[in-house]
């Protein structure tokens, strides 16, 4: 357990560190970084996002697949 | 009066004139039920990231605009009702208008600030 807390103290939200309020669904490159070559949303304990930074993340992920700027997965397409 | 967006998309094959009908359409339903349109956007033919209707391409439009509640389900089921746009999302616009407007400034001001050299003495040729 011990190294598994370890991990997430190491870890600093980068988000938060640049102050960042909203994510634009609409910015499929900054989007894109969060997101597995599969197209799978890159899980929080990879990332170190905080739980604020990782759900306003994936809406914004989910937004931008509605009007096709990312894919739902990425081998359909390519 | 709350801030939304909205996007559509339309198949790429339709001609410019086509489109920008659409687009009209658009705008004149939000301006005639009181709305005001803050910015539209045209972001053209892009490549989808997956196939909608066996298309690759779409042509991409962006409305941001003030309006009441009760307008986004009028624009809503204009475009369920129209062949032609095959796909569109409305949100509550997170943009801060005031924040966009005040970076605008600064970035002007500074650009004001810069002065650029005469063209001769930039290039070494």
């Amino acid at each position: 357990m011990i190294e598994g807390f370890d991990r997430r103290r190491r870890k600093p939200c980068r988000l938060c560190e640049n102050k960042v309020t909203t994510i634009d669904y609409k910015d499929d490159k900054l989007l894109r970084r969060f997101m597995l070559e599969r197209g799978k949303i890159v899980p929080r304990r990879v990332t170190g996002n905080c739980a604020k930074h990782q759900r306003l993340l994936t809406t914004a992920i989910k937004r931008a697949r509605h009007i096709a700027l990312l894919p739902y997965t990425a081998d359909t397409f390519r | 009066m709350r801030l939304y967006e909205t996007t559509f998309i339309t198949d790429a094959q339709f001609s410019e004139s086509e489109i920008e009908t659409e687009i009209k359409k658009v705008e004149e339903l939000i301006t005639s039920n009181g709305g005001e349109i803050v910015e539209t956007q045209r972001w053209g033919i892009r490549r989808l990231a997956y196939e909608i209707k066996h298309k690759r391409q779409g042509f991409y439009t962006h409305f941001l605009y003030r309006a009441s509640p009760s307008m986004p389900p009028l624009i809503e089921n204009a475009f369920k009702l129209n062949e032609r746009v095959v796909r569109f999302l409305t949100v509550v616009s997170e943009i801060d208008l005031e924040a966009r407007r005040e970076q605008a400034e600064a970035l002007a001001a500074a650009a004001a600030q810069i002065t650029i050299p005469p063209a001769q003495s930039m290039d070494r040729g």
